[in-house]
């Protein structure tokens, strides 16, 4: 190269230096231990993280190996010190001043001249001064830069101003104002102007850009109104809106209501009067918003601009971008709710069910919820026996599933029998038929299925009874098992005896499994044979551990966690226990009230309805000698202490018996021996405890006041409901004697089937018809009770006909000589039964009475208790 | 359930044979176990310890004495940290691996524990035992009840499994019980003999079992239906363990014999299943195969256990 050539060209900038011929570039790449960063002085900036980040030397030291050093004053009269002020510079290191360090020492625009703002300056945007608008000067100075997209849309032919998107014909006038004109004052003249301006232009086929987006500002809020309230404002009319908010802010808010006239002196009104209250709802704005605007000018609603835009420039709009075109399938999109869910429902988790499942029994719950959906009153099965007048298909199933579990027991049960010593306890000794739901309930939870007992519970039970049956069990079960049983819960008895003397034979291979299932295992036929399925709970620590949300599975009877058992757990059920006892009588104790009744009626040798007997047993032990008899039967199967008081009564009334000792004794004998076998079988601990319990929460002759209440509820509402006096009447006719044991059948039923489910001789009445007058048409007919009662229960006299009868009252002895007086001999004298009807009293408080009564008898006879208890082995002893 | 990676090719049966015997010193071994990566073997013995072995290289690395009869099973965590064992005794202990330090002593079982696994986790072992029980434990809880309680066998348990999801046990009252935690569901098949010993193939289809009555059987999983069985060897009174290859490949199980008997999954007429001899005079109780490598067998017989492997490779590579 010449000196000429140089001369030639203009360099600009550094060139680079000569290569040296020694110096060979390398051909391996640096090593990774190689690649270290340096300082501009050829220092290590920085070290291996696990060497401890930095080398001993003086980095970050201001440059020096003391690092910084405090500046000492010294000042004389000669030379003064010069009060040195300090700056940061002074603690920093040259890196700290260079390209890369906090303080660079570089020129670059400050931030006055930098496209961003800062925020300080955010708040002072109006500027005041002769010229509106921001400073020219400043915009002027301002430096350009450009976002690259802003670079972009520039050379795509974008303007600043201009909204983006393609180009549109001028606006299309405003439809014509139909109706009233605009007040003068909005400035029509201008409209009209524009309007006819742009119709020029579209004709002309001139396009223009579309409007420019305006950007969003957020107002911050200077004032202290609450949110959204504008005050009331005077403003010249000549500004449009605030100063502080121009742009879209101000042409959301409604126009200024003008005030004065056309010319000066015009002042806009802006803003609201008074504000809305936190629990006003808002009306219409009635200050601010009147403005034509809200008016409808023409016929069929505002006209949809953009529709109009788009049928005048439709090619346009369709070459926006070459080939690409609209999607239509995305503008329409189908929004599908989800479904309603039923009420019932309850989130479980979906059962796997595989093709090899049996069809199980349908959800019985979610049936019963439909049920009660759709009508008001649930049928029960019985009633839709009689209406249909065959078996239904549920029905049908329900046997299915009963045999299906009595099928499941038979073995099981023959099994525990042969096995097990303890099958001899017997907790329901009283209720032969309870015992032995009890034993297929034993039976089932030993199969794991305890839930089955629900099929093999009675129909007339309703579900409460059902699900209060099997808790008892459940008690029952857990209480009465002796240690022996906890123990072979553990273990499984052997199949064979152990020979004890000869060790050495073989035992023999165990079998798993029923008959079916070893055949099929034996015949290598595996699969649906010889598999099983059954739900199991796994507890929630081991779902957790497990890292699974806990699975829901539905009837599974090991919860693996063992529950808690508390004191009271004993309490809870004994009660019901009680309960049960009393409301269902076994078979023997209801023969024996057959055995009574007779006597009973003959004894009182009077229109003996069946009402009257039933009354007689409501009314309390002291008033009729039998009916004392049939309830100290009935109780006798209890075990409770205040029961035995309430039997004691009865041997106070002995001597009134005279008139059918005979009848009543052998009845006595055989209370007395099921309360003996009763008692073998029962465990004295929960009386214990009742009444510790008792002694402790309770006070004694509460509970038994309840109690009684209780079954007196239980024994007056079948016989007010169910049984009306014609039917009654009508069974008296045919066989007298059989009434009794209907009545005591009456009384066992539950009040809700007994009202609903008619069945056997009841089946083809139409009770409904004759329930209405039924209820108040027959007039207890009772006197000698009454009689005795008269000290008494003499207050609140109802005479029971003046419901529905109009005039005069037929004479009672009528009505009841035509009920009841073709069998047996009418002896009710009008003038008595007056007497009677006016000593009649309402239940509640009859009960109250009674409950009165029993307490003094209980306080009375608690001492003789003991006492009476003697007298009754004698008794027995006769 | 983990997949696990198969790594070299699968060796010809033939071709295995002893690479290792070692005489643990511990009395009779009662169950051999690879570690989670197949490096190391843990040996279970009658003289109530635990020894944690390089069975490559025959070396002893520590012993765990603690059991106060003989150890019936011994698992090792994923982690490697933790270990647990089920004894005679009727405990199962829960080791730190590294100290050799009892952490827990769970006495749950009112017979002999059996059988002794780890979840996938370590959060929980379940154990089994011959009191008919299966037990969950938590191994960081410091509590002493189990977890939960699985009572539904009516005879001992003989092997405990823990998968990913599911729980699986084998009882000498002829049924795998399958526990599905995830589903909570339990799926029982009835077998016909008493079971010793019963596995999940790694591909999570296939249920294998060792019968006492001389046959391995293969079920399938979801159907319970029979897939093949396995034939040929003596199961005696013993209880025996069988496993599967690392890629299902093979059925591997002891015999009372003394031998190891190896079938190739698919049932093949030709193919004759492969007796390895281990030691005539005691039976093969215990097989474990190698987690991970295909032809890697540990045995236990009598005092020894044997290490089996594809005579091509190198011990550097194990």
């Amino acid at each position: 190269m010449s000196d000429s050539d140089d001369d030639e060209f203009v360099v600009y900038g550094t060139g680079l230096e000569p290569l040296d011929e020694d110096d060979i570039p390398r051909k391996r790449a640096l090593t990774l231990e190689d690649q270290v960063v340096k300082d501009a002085q050829g220092r290590r900036r920085f070290h291996g993280a696990f060497t401890g980040g930095f080398s001993a030397g003086f980095f970050n030291t201001v440059g020096s190996l003391e690092g910084w050093t405090p500046s000492s004053f010294k000042s004389s009269r000669s030379d003064r010190m010069e009060s040195k002020t300090q700056r940061p510079e002074d603690f920093m290191d040259d890196e700290d001043t260079g390209e890369f360090g906090i303080a660079p020492k570089v020129l670059r625009a400050t931030s006055d001249f930098s496209h961003l703002k800062r925020t300080r300056e955010r708040t002072q945007r109006t500027f005041d001064g002769p010229i509106p608008g921001e400073p020219v000067l400043k915009l002027l100075l301002e430096p350009v830069r450009e976002t690259a997209g802003a670079r972009l849309l520039r050379r795509m032919g974008w303007r600043p101003g201009q909204g983006v998107g393609p180009r549109e014909a001028p606006r299309p006038p405003r439809p014509r104002v139909v109706g009233c004109a605009p007040p003068p004052g909005l400035g029509g003249e201008e409209e009209d102007e524009e309007e006819e301006e742009a119709a020029a232009l579209a004709a002309a086929g001139v396009t223009l850009a579309p409007e420019d987006a305006a950007p969003f500002l957020a107002r911050p809020k200077a004032d202290a109104f609450g949110l959204g309230y504008e005050p009331l404002a005077r403003r010249p009319v000549l500004s449009t809106g605030p100063a502080h908010a121009p742009g879209p802010a101000a042409a959301q808010r409604p126009r200024a209501l003008r005030l004065g006239g056309p010319r000066g002196g015009s002042v806009a009104v802006t803003g609201q009067a008074f504000g809305v209250g936190a629990l006003e709802e808002e009306d219409e704005d009635i200050y601010s918003t009147e403005d034509m605007s809200q008016y409808d000018f023409a016929l069929g609603g505002p006209a949809p601009a953009a529709a109009s835009r788009a049928s005048a420039a439709p090619a346009q709009h369709d070459n926006y971008l070459h080939n690409f075109c609209k999607d239509l399938a995305a503008a329409v999109k189908d929004f599908f709710p989800p479904p309603a869910l039923p009420r019932a429902f309850r989130p479980e988790g979906a059962r796997r069910r595989s093709r090899f499942d049996q069809p199980g029994p349908p959800p019985a719950p979610a049936q019963g919820a439909s049920h009660q959906c759709q009508a008001p009153r649930v049928l029960t099965t019985d009633d839709r026996a009689v209406l249909v007048g065959g078996k239904e298909e549920e029905e049908l199933e329900r046997e299915q599933l009963r045999a299906a579990a009595l099928k499941l027991t038979e073995g099981l049960q023959q099994e525990q029998r042969g096995s097990k010593p303890l099958g001899s306890f017997v907790p329901f000794a009283a209720h032969p038929e309870k015992q032995r739901r009890y034993e297929q309930y034993l039976a089932l939870k030993r199969a794991g299925q305890p839930e089955k007992l629900m099929h093999l519970q009675p129909l007339n039970m309703n579900e409460w009874e059902r699900h209060r049956e099997k808790a008892e069990f459940e008690q029952a079960a857990r209480l009465f098992q002796p240690l022996s049983a906890e123990m072979g819960e553990r273990f499984v008895s052997a199949s064979q005896p152990d020979d004890a003397t000869n060790t050495m034979t073989p035992v023999e291979k165990l079998m798993g499994g029923t008959a079916e299932q070893q055949n099929a295992a034996k015949m290598k036929m595996f699969g649906k044979l010889t598999r099983e399925e059954e739900p199991w709970q796994p507890c929630d620590l081991l779902c957790k551990r497990f890292n699974i949300a806990k699975p829901i599975v539905s009837g599974s009877a090991n919860t693996g966690s063992r529950k808690n058992v508390s004191v009271f757990d004993y309490l809870k059920a004994v009660p019901q226990n009680k309960l049960q006892v009393k409301t269902a009588p076994s078979a023997e104790l209801s023969a024996a009230t057959t055995a009574i009744v007779p006597s009973a009626s003959e004894a009182q040798t009077e229109p003996g309805t069946h009402e009257t007997v039933l009354k007689s047993t409501e009314l309390g032990t002291e008033t009729e000698p039998h009916v004392t008899a049939l309830k100290s039967t009935e109780l006798g199967t209890e075990t409770e202490p205040h029961v035995t008081a309430l039997t004691s009564t009865e041997v106070k009334t002995e001597p009134e018996l005279a008139s059918a000792p005979e009848n009543i004794q052998p009845t006595e004998s055989k209370k007395e021996k099921t309360q003996e076998s009763s008692e073998d079988f029962f465990f004295p601990e929960p009386a214990e405890k009742i009444d510790l319990f008792k002694a402790i929460f309770l006070s004694s002759s509460e509970s038994e006041d309840e109690e009684e209440k209780a079954k007196q509820d239980k024994e007056s509402v079948p016989v007010i409901e169910v049984h009306p006096p014609v039917e009654v009447s009508h069974l008296v006719a045919s066989a007298p004697a059989e009434t009794p044991v209907i009545s005591s059948e009456a009384r066992k039923r539950p009040p809700v089937v007994a009202s609903s489910a008619r069945s056997g001789v009841f089946a083809n009445l139409d009770l409904d018809a004759l329930n209405c007058p039924a209820t108040s048409t027959f007039p207890a007919s009772e006197r000698k009770n009454s009689e005795r009662d008269e000290p008494k229960t003499s207050s609140a006299t109802v005479p029971p006909q003046d419901n529905f009868v109009y005039g005069p009252r037929p004479p009672t002895s009528l009505s009841s000589g035509a009920s009841s007086g073709r069998t047996l001999p009418s002896v009710v004298a009008p003038t008595k039964h007056n007497s009677l009807t006016s000593e009649w009293v309402e239940r509640t408080s009859l009960h109250k009475k009674k409950k009165e009564k029993k307490k003094k008898k209980e306080k009375k006879h608690k001492d003789k208790k003991s006492k009476s208890k003697h007298k009754k082995h004698k008794h027995d002893k006769k | 359930m983990a997949s696990k990676q198969i790594c070299g090719p699968q060796p010809k049966p033939e071709s295995i044979n002893c690479l290792k015997e070692i005489d643990c010193k511990q009395g009779a071994i009662r169950a051999v176990r690879f570690n989670v990566d197949g490096s190391y073997c843990l040996t279970a013995g009658a003289d109530k310890s635990v020894k944690l072995w390089n069975p490559y290289r025959s070396l002893l690395l520590k012993s765990y004495a603690g059991h106060g009869q003989d150890v019936l099973d011994v698992h090792s965590s994923c982690d490697n940290s933790q270990m647990v064992s089920a004894g005679a005794d009727r405990s199962i202990l829960l080791w730190d691996v590294s100290t050799g330090k009892i952490l827990r002593r769970w006495r749950g079982h009112a017979a002999a524990a059996t059988a002794v696994r780890f979840c996938e986790t370590g959060a929980c072992a379940v154990s089994g035992g011959r009191d008919n029980a299966v037990r969950v434990w938590d191994t960081r809880a410091y509590g002493l009840k189990p977890m939960q309680e699985i009572n539904q066998a009516t005879d001992a348990i003989t092997s405990v499994r823990v998968y990913e999801y599911e729980i699986l046990t084998a009882s000498v009252d002829c049924k795998v019980r399958l526990y599905d935690v995830r589903v909570g569901k339990l799926t029982s098949d009835i077998v016909g003999a008493p079971i010793t010993c019963a596995n999940l193939t790694n591909d999570g289809q296939g249920l294998l079992m060792s019968r006492s009555d001389d046959i391995v059987l293969l079920l399938c999983k979801d159907s319970g239906e029979l897939l093949a069985e396995y034939s040929g060897h003596k199961s005696g009174d013993c209880v025996l363990e069988s496993c599967v290859d690392a890629n299902d490949s093979r059925v591997i199980s002891g015999s009372a014999c003394g031998n190891i008997w190896i079938w190739s999954m698919v049932e093949d007429p030709e193919k004759k299943p492969i007796k390895l001899l281990h030691n005539s005079a005691y039976a093969v109780c215990s097989v474990a195969a190698h987690p991970t490598q295909i032809g890697i067998l540990l045995s236990a017989s009598g005092r020894t256990i044997k290490l089996w492997g594809d005579g091509s490779k190198q011990e550097d590579d194990l």
